[in-house]
């Protein structure tokens, strides 16, 4: 019977090393499901940010310079929409688009229109 | 306890580590699949911005290219925006045909074609009614949208709305019409209203300021009525036979309130556009039908009939030679041409390219005509010494569908073919090699300029040829 079993340092070293594995696991995994939401987020918010490019670039004429501030939703999940179309030189007009969702998430897109090849087809 | 056997002295340690280092193993998979969608995700973004950015450098060539010609072979423009920085390099400049193009539809049903300023419409009956839109300059789609109900579409024009270019749609729901407003980001007005009368031979135009959109509706003959899009207001009017009610662009009204019960005869009408058919800078109106021709001039009301049971059977204007002149066939069976002149409507021997057998409307600018014939669209030169059929079919539309000068359209089942600008002539096309670079992103795509010179300006669109694999 004396013959069979671990001695007590054995025990207390596997312990140690389990615990301290398992202590990684848990950070790590922490740390991916953290990231595949931020990721999602980050997904999402191109796809809005994509979509009201696109809803801008097919306005006829391009619009006077103005900036909004709105939220949508995708998936359930709550974001602000900042769009801005400014002035960027005699004949141009600078469309920027970001998306947040929070502070950590913000997807910021550029489209330049050159008001003039639209504007003369008059 | 402290006496365990030589064989498993050791065994619980070396469990733990085999444990750990599956573990760890897994973990680092774990990180390996996180970086992995980390970098896809950045590429993604980084993609989508340098499509914008691509965009907006191509735009910026075009005008570039509108303005001052094309570069010289090897010249490079650098853009930079979002961060990508984009060159275009301009290849050689070579001759080029008419400017083509197909639009998709989808299913197998011929769509109604509405032509509108710098986009094509596609109406097709399915689910509904479903308006697709194009762009013309670049023919890709950019929208489609349902009107989710099953009414008869009655009638489509193009429609300027809020300042932009849109089409408008009358549906009959039995008890009446449903009328849509539908601009390329969707549908922007509906109204219900009731118009007697209303057919697909109804001829509409629309005009008036923003916020007081006119449709003048004609019946086919010379009643008809003008009704306020925004209010959905209507009033029946009445006109001079041989024309019909009608808006101005700028929203001025031709036809006065019809008596109530009144019936007139008058011969149908099947078109009616505007132009300075007298060259006095001022917008006239004018109105054919299968067996009448009316210009409404500073001269008054003109008719271009030769005599009493004349046929119409072609009609239009040729800025710089003919003028608004027509063709049309004698009860006895010869053809016979007459033309706006100072003094009203004469005889014209017809020369050049007046003896091609039109039908319908033509389109012309100082050399060239262009119209339909039996058979398909023919091009020609005034003179006549130079003809080409582009297009083959018995059904077509004009209208602008690029913001320059009449295009044509054949509407096909699932799609449409259509010509550019055919009045332009041919033109030169330029290759331009374009490279866009993004942090670690490299990409190349080969694009073609096509440039015309359309006086008075010179018009220019651009084709993506192929991307360029790195």
């Amino acid at each position: 019977m004396s013959s069979r079993g671990f001695t007590i340092v054995e025990v207390i070293v596997a312990t140690v090393v389990m615990v301290v594995v398992l202590g990684v696991l848990a950070m790590a995994l922490r740390f991916f499901f953290k990231g595949s939401r931020t990721l999602e987020l980050r997904q999402d918010a191109l796809t809005l940010a994509v979509l009201e490019v696109g809803s801008v670039e097919i306005l006829d004429p391009v619009p006077e310079p103005y900036s909004t501030v709105r939220t949508d939703t995708l998936m359930g999940r709550g974001y602000s929409v900042r769009t801005t179309l400014a002035w960027s030189g005699d004949e141009t007009r600078l469309l920027t688009v970001r998306v947040s969702s929070g502070d950590s998430v913000s997807v910021e897109l550029y489209r330049q229109f050159i008001i003039s090849n639209r504007e003369e087809s008059r | 306890m402290n006496g365990s056997a030589p064989g498993n002295r050791g065994a619980a340690i070396l469990i733990a580590v085999a444990a750990a280092l599956v573990v760890m193993l897994a973990v680092g998979v774990l990180f390996a699949l996180m970086d992995r969608m980390i970098t896809g995700q950045l590429q993604r973004e980084s993609e989508a911005q340098i499509r914008l950015s691509e965009a907006s450098a191509l735009d910026a060539m075009i005008r570039i290219v509108e303005t001052g010609g094309p570069p010289e072979p090897g010249t490079a423009h650098r853009f930079n925006l979002g961060g990508v920085v984009t060159t275009l390099t301009a290849g050689v400049l070579e001759r080029t045909d008419l400017r083509r193009g197909g639009f998709t539809t989808g299913g197998d049903a011929t769509p109604l074609v509405v032509p509108s300023g710098r986009f094509l419409f596609a109406v097709t009956p399915e689910n509904g009614v479903t308006v697709g839109v194009f762009s013309g300059s670049t023919t890709e789609r950019l929208g489609s949208y349902r009107l989710g109900r099953t009414p008869l579409l009655t009638l489509a024009s193009p429609i300027r709305w809020q300042g932009g270019d849109a089409v408008l749609l009358a549906l009959d729901n039995g008890a009446g019409q449903e009328i849509f407003v539908v601009s390329p980001s969707g549908v922007q007005h509906s109204l219900t209203t009731v118009i007697d009368g209303l057919c697909r031979s109804s001829v509409i135009t629309s005009g008036g300021a923003e916020g007081s959109e006119l449709l003048a509706v004609s019946n086919g003959g010379n009643r008809g009525f003008v009704v306020n899009l925004r209010s959905g207001l209507s009033t029946e009017l009445i006109s001079p036979p041989g024309t019909c009610p009608a808006i101005t662009p700028s929203g001025e009204v031709f036809g006065r309130a019809a008596a109530a019960g009144s019936l007139t005869l008058a011969p149908p009408v099947t078109d009616v556009f505007f132009e300075d058919v007298n060259r006095d800078g001022r917008l006239d109106m004018v109105w054919a039908g299968p067996r009448t021709l009316y210009a409404l001039t500073s001269r008054g009301l003109l008719s271009g009939s030769p005599s009493p049971g004349a046929s119409l059977l072609a009609w239009g204007m040729i800025e710089g030679s003919l003028g608004l002149g027509a063709r049309w066939s004698m009860p006895g069976g010869q053809t016979l041409w007459t033309r706006l002149t100072l003094d009203g409507f004469s005889p014209y021997e017809p020369v050049g390219a007046l003896t091609i057998p039109w039908t319908g409307r033509f389109f012309g600018r100082g050399t060239v005509v262009a119209g339909t014939v039996p058979g398909g669209v023919m091009l020609s030169s005034v003179s006549g010494s130079y003809s080409q059929q582009i297009l083959e079919g018995n059904h077509f539309v004009w209208g602008d569908a690029d913001g320059g000068d009449v295009d044509v359209f054949a509407p096909l089942s699932g799609g449409i073919e259509a010509v550019f600008n055919p009045l332009a002539g041919d033109g030169f096309s330029q290759h331009f090699d374009m490279q866009s670079s993004l942090n670690a992103l490299n990409t190349r795509s080969s694009h073609r300029l096509l440039i015309f010179d359309d006086f008075p300006r010179r018009r220019v669109f651009s084709e993506r040829e192929r991307p360029v694999k790195q």
